[in-house]
């Protein structure tokens, strides 16, 4: 399993997310070996509790794959999505929202056609600018064996102080996977999530173990695998401020505390990350919507409570099941803010910043795709009408007009016209494979 | 559109002429450019659908043309009025199929017009099993509150109970008009309940056994020991029902009347009690019974509350019994033709129920003891049977585990009770006749057969074709509503297996889908709000279709369906060919890929609307009338927020 899974290397101030074309097979799978047999990629096991000056996790996409198995495998085992790729089919680009300036062939990186194919993601992480580059030098492929498309380098963590650009905490809500050192501690925790969610390989929230996806000459390829979702997403800083002072103004003037508010309840949390539910304090992260039914604090169309739902859908009348056998939608988010930080947020300077992206699960569709579609973009999300998530959701189709309802105890409020804050820039389906599988796949090339 | 609507769901499904195939899809993916050109003229379609099942691609002697319908009134009068006022648009398409009238020289138009409708007519074919989830609605009255709804919307920040009158006062006085039938329509029902209870004659008496003094012996001992062992069976049913209803509520549902609904069922079954030991009593006691009767339909509704679907291993006793009464096609024909004259009152299929009970009760009284009390008894499960059947979910396979805990326990021996119940005053019938002894013998025939294992054995496998999985998936969530049309083949390894399909299907249509979802479950499919309108049809006796308009991705669709009812499907789905069964949804629902074939056109009246939404619009409609008090305005500005988790939920819901 690889380092990634068990930790985002909070001390590790810097990261870059490289993605790569493979030009030579046998160069790659050299390099593969060298960098696996070297004891360069980062294990979970070896990360755990340890400080290390530099971490490195490798992912490949279905496309990668074929070409490091020299197109013998179909990858049949895998999931569908994973070999049809994130921008394979119409109808998934649909689903997850990227259509208009996000559509696929808008992208930087990893558009189907006219851009070179994206085979793999290499992920360094480093304590300082200079030991990144230093790391990036000394585990890269060289450059006959595969060739860079894309580098995308993360905003220091000493910077970003956990903010994303929007200047909102993120990152609080994480799955507790079960048997970690955290779900010993906090077992009552609501966001215990069974560890066959995430890695493949292991019982899920079913109970069951899903079969793990093989490559022909290596039968347990996808053990301790996980897929990865690697989206590159603008953030419009200055139109998301811009958007919420507009619609904020008292008398001609800005409110500056109004717009926050309305800013807060987009997101459904405070900058400083206070959930708006009742009675919630900055680092509760257990709470959940049952003490909220009609979204009066945080509205029931708020990005974080579209995202993640928690009990928002249960029952009152059935007692709930266990956590970790509801939480079959989570993903681990491993992403990092990238580009500069906007000093004045509301004065765009024209440079591009945003969010890496990275989540993790073992199933593209019942997790990732199944959040983008049913919760974040659509329509009739919980009873809504024509309206997708505020912050991130998607603006195409015909009576769509960028509403958002803010439910209050005197009737609702509703602001209209809310452009899509983000726009996806690039992305692709990777699977993150195990220490040993890594190892097998770099023996397979002759 | 004021009155509430009676929805007819129905198919006309076509042989298509071998070669025609080709000709035939090109025809209807020109309508699928603008399916509203066909069908938007006709107010009564809510959806409406061609699909093509090709006999290259599926088990089929021939390709089938499949016309779906889901219209307001009457199947006929859409037909009529799709030859008169559509041909141009369907005869193309139809002369592709086997023995379509043909336009002659001369020929009188009105006469082909007619040969037309009777063809069209003759293949008609009406769904064994079909779900309605706007019931009442008629498509202007969903239309209506949806822009309703829109209207408001602009309005809905300035709404207090002081400007509402003015708000609404724009609105069309026909809404004034839905208001009052809403507000009647219960309390009809009820007064109709009553006087059925009222007339029903009495239930016969233990005076009668002295009128039997030259039955043998042994068998009187024999009748007299069933008795004691049914009333005993009542008590500890009464207070087992009691103990779960009690165990198995929240706390805050323990209300007053919950106590009273479990008081009452001892009540009930004391009242039996006293009837069949104490002579003396006269026949006010058993009209109180029957009266009583009606705590079981707010137990019902109770359950219906609390969502609750325990999985039970028998279920409808009694509801079996009219299915001997009348072949089902018949009675479903005989019913349409009497509700077509009577209109709304009766299309409703509670009087069914009343009708039932109708029945027994006479032949309680003219019936020769002790069939009388056997007839009484066997009417008494009938009913405790349906509604359990209600109260606890149809049984599923098991293999989910979901009986579990006291509770679980606890609800599986009411209906356990049941069953043994009927088996002994089936017993005690099948002594005095061999009629009743063959009657009761195709109704355990029945059971038997229901509880076959249904999914494959492992020798059936199946692939599902990544190519035919990206052309069904590629029409799909373009908007929140989506179709799904799929043909199962049947397993041929029993020569029962479309008897027993058909007989479930029929039964849980006529009782359940007809008689107490459209109230109880308000357009819930089994606890499932995202159904618009869902049929399942034999089309013979080795392939049905099913065909839905459902919300949100399909993936959600079949996610609900396995976890609310994973058991109650594969009593259906499980007949098919390769059924892997739902244990494992993931492989379910390949395999219901499989299934599926690609919506060749597809028409909807109110794109954009979940269901889900057309049930907040109406009650938005339905609270914001002039003279609202600020709670109920409250409850109707909270759902523009949103609707609350269920709709049911919203009275017992916080509040804050």
């Amino acid at each position: 399993m690889q380092g990634l899974v068990l930790s985002a290397y909070p001390h590790l101030d810097r990261a870059a997310y490289l993605l790569f074309t493979i030009h030579d097979r046998v160069a790659t799978a050299a390099w593969l070996k060298g960098l696996v047999g070297g004891g360069h990629v980062t294990p979970a096991l070896k990360y755990r509790g340890k400080k290390t000056r530099h971490n490195v996790n490798v992912a490949f996409t279905a496309a990668g794959l074929a070409v490091l198995c020299g197109g013998e495998d179909a990858l049949e085992e895998f999931a569908v999505p994973f070999v049809e790729g994130i921008a394979g089919r119409a109808h998934r680009s649909r689903v997850l929202g990227d259509t208009g300036p996000s559509a696929p062939d808008r992208w930087s990186w990893g558009a189907p056609q006219g851009q070179p194919q994206v085979h793999l993601l290499l992920m360094v992480f480093a304590e300082d600018a200079a030991s990144l580059d230093a790391a990036i030098l000394e585990v890269g492929p060289p450059k006959d064996a595969a060739g860079r498309i894309s580098a995308v380098f993360a905003l220091p963590i000493a910077i970003a102080r956990e903010r994303e650009h929007f200047g909102f905490v993120d990152g609080i809500s994480q799955p507790i996977l079960t048997g970690s050192d955290d779900a010993e501690r906090f077992p009552e925790s609501a966001h215990l999530t069974a560890l066959g969610e995430i890695v493949c390989g292991y019982p899920n929230a079913d109970g069951a173990v899903a079969p793990v996806p093989a490559l022909r000459r290596c039968p347990t390829f996808g053990l301790n695998g996980s897929y990865l979702v690697f989206r590159q997403i603008a953030q419009h800083v200055a139109e998301f401020w811009n958007a919420v002072y507009a619609r904020t103004q008292t008398n001609g003037h800005d409110d500056s505390v109004a717009a926050e508010h309305l800013a807060a309840k987009i997101v459904g949390r405070r900058p400083d990350g206070t959930p708006l539910v009742p009675g919630a304090n900055r680092d509760d992260n257990e709470f959940g919507f049952s003490d909220d039914p009609y979204g009066q604090a945080c509205p029931i169309g708020a990005h974080i409570r579209r995202a993640n739902p928690r009990d928002g859908f249960a029952n009152n009348n059935v007692p709930a099941a266990p956590a970790v056998s509801l939480n079959r939608r989570r993903m681990l988010r491993r992403g990092r803010s990238y580009g500069t930080r906007l000093d004045d947020p509301r004065a765009d300077d024209g440079q591009e910043r945003g969010l890496c992206f990275v989540g993790l699960n073992a199933d593209i569709e019942r997790q990732f795709e199944f959040v983008m579609q049913n919760w974040v973009n659509s329509s009739a999300f919980a009873g809504l009408r024509q309206e997708r998530d505020p912050l991130i959701g998607d603006r195409a189709g015909a009576t769509i007009d960028g509403a958002f309802t803010i439910p209050g105890a005197h009737g609702p409020a509703c602001v209209s016209g809310l452009p899509r804050f983000v726009t996806v820039k690039g992305g692709g389906y990777f699977f993150l494979p195990g220490l040993r599988a890594l190892q097998c796949l770099a023996e397979l090339a002759p | 559109m004021t009155r509430p609507a009676r929805h007819s769901v129905f198919t006309v499904i076509t042989d298509v002429t071998p070669g025609k195939e080709t000709r035939l899809e090109a025809l209807l993916d020109a309508i699928a450019q603008d399916p509203d050109a066909l069908f938007g003229v006709f107010p009564a379609v809510h959806f409406a659908s061609f699909v093509l099942f090709s006999k290259d691609t599926l088990e089929l002697p021939m390709s089938k043309l499949v016309l779906e319908c889901s219209v307001d009134g009457s199947a006929d009068d859409l037909l009529r009025e799709l030859v008169r006022l559509r041909s141009s648009a369907i005869d193309p398409v139809y002369q592709c199929c086997d023995g379509y009238p043909e336009a002659v020289a001369d020929g009188d138009e009105q006469q082909l017009r007619q040969q037309r409708y009777e063809y069209l007519r003759a293949r008609r074919v009406r769904p064994q099993l079909y779900h309605v989830g706007t019931p009442y609605r008629s498509v202007p009255s969903i239309q209506y509150d949806r822009d309703l709804r829109s209207a408001l919307d602009e309005t809905v920040q300035r709404m207090t109970p002081d400007t509402l009158p003015g708000i609404l006062a724009a609105a069309p006085t026909a809404v004034h008009e839905y208001w009052g039938w809403e507000a009647v329509k219960p309390w009809v029902v009820c007064l109709l309940g009553a006087v059925a209870a009222w007339l029903v004659p009495s239930l016969p008496h233990w005076q009668d056994v002295s009128e039997h003094g030259t039955r043998p012996v042994v068998i009187a001992i024999a009748l007299a020991a069933a008795r004691g062992v049914l009333a005993l069976g009542e008590v500890l049913l009464g207070l087992a029902f009691g103990y779960w209803l009690w165990s198995t509520s929240s706390p805050e549902l323990r209300a007053p009347a919950r106590r009273w609904v479990a008081g009452s069922a001892g009540l009930f079954t004391a009242t039996i009690l006293v009837k069949m030991f104490l002579p003396h009593v006269r026949p006010w006691a058993a009209v109180g019974a029957v009266l009583l009767a009606v705590p079981l339909v707010v137990k019902a509704w109770i359950a219906y509350r609390r969502r609750d679907h325990v999985s039970t291993t028998a279920a409808a006793a009694g509801a079996l019994l009219p299915a001997l009464v009348s072949r089902a096609g018949e009675f479903a024909d005989a019913v349409e033709a009497v509700v077509d004259r009577a209109g709304f009152w009766l299309w409703n299929w509670r009087w069914f129920f009343i009708a039932w009970a109708a029945a027994w009760l006479p032949l309680c009284r003219f019936a020769p003891y002790p069939w009388r009390l056997t007839f009484a008894l066997a009417l008494f499960y009938g009913a405790e049977g349906a509604w359990l059947t209600v109260l606890a979910g149809w049984p599923t396979d098991g293999t989910d585990g979901r009986l579990r805990g006291w509770s679980g326990r606890a609800a599986a021996v009411v209906p356990v009770a049941a069953l043994a119940g009927f088996v002994v005053v089936g017993g005690a019938l099948c002594l005095h006749s061999p009629a009743w002894l063959l009657a009761f013998l195709v109704v355990v025939t029945f059971f038997a057969l229901w509880s076959l294992p249904v999914p494959s054995p492992d020798g059936d496998p199946f692939r599902l074709a990544r190519a035919h999985l990206a052309t069904l998936v590629d029409q799909e969530d373009r908007d929140v509503q989506n179709h799904m049309a799929a043909v199962v083949s049947l397993k041929r390894d029993r020569w029962y297996r479309p008897v027993v399909l058909k007989s479930f299907l029929w039964i849980l249509n006529a009782f359940f889908f007809r008689a107490v979802l459209p109230d109880f479950y308000k357009g819930k499919l089994f606890g499932i709000l995202t159904v618009h309108f869902a049929q399942w049809v034999l089309i013979d006796d080795h392939n049905f279709l099913f065909l839905s308009n459902y919300d949100l991705s399909w993936n959600t669709y079949l996610d609900d369906f396995g976890a609310e009812l994973g058991g109650g499907i594969q009593k259906i789905w499980g007949q098919g060919f390769h059924n892997p069964g739902t244990s494992d949804l993931g492989r379910f629902k390949d395999y219901a890929r499989t299934t599926m074939v690609r919506t060749s056109v597809w028409y909807r009246a109110y794109p954009g609307l979940t269901v889900r939404q057309t049930w907040n619009n109406e009650h938005i409609r339905q609270a914001l009338v002039p003279g609202a008090d600020e709670g109920t305005m409250a409850r109707a500005l909270r759902r523009f927020g949103a609707a609350p988790k269920t709709l049911a939920d919203l009275s017992h819901a916080r509040i804050d």
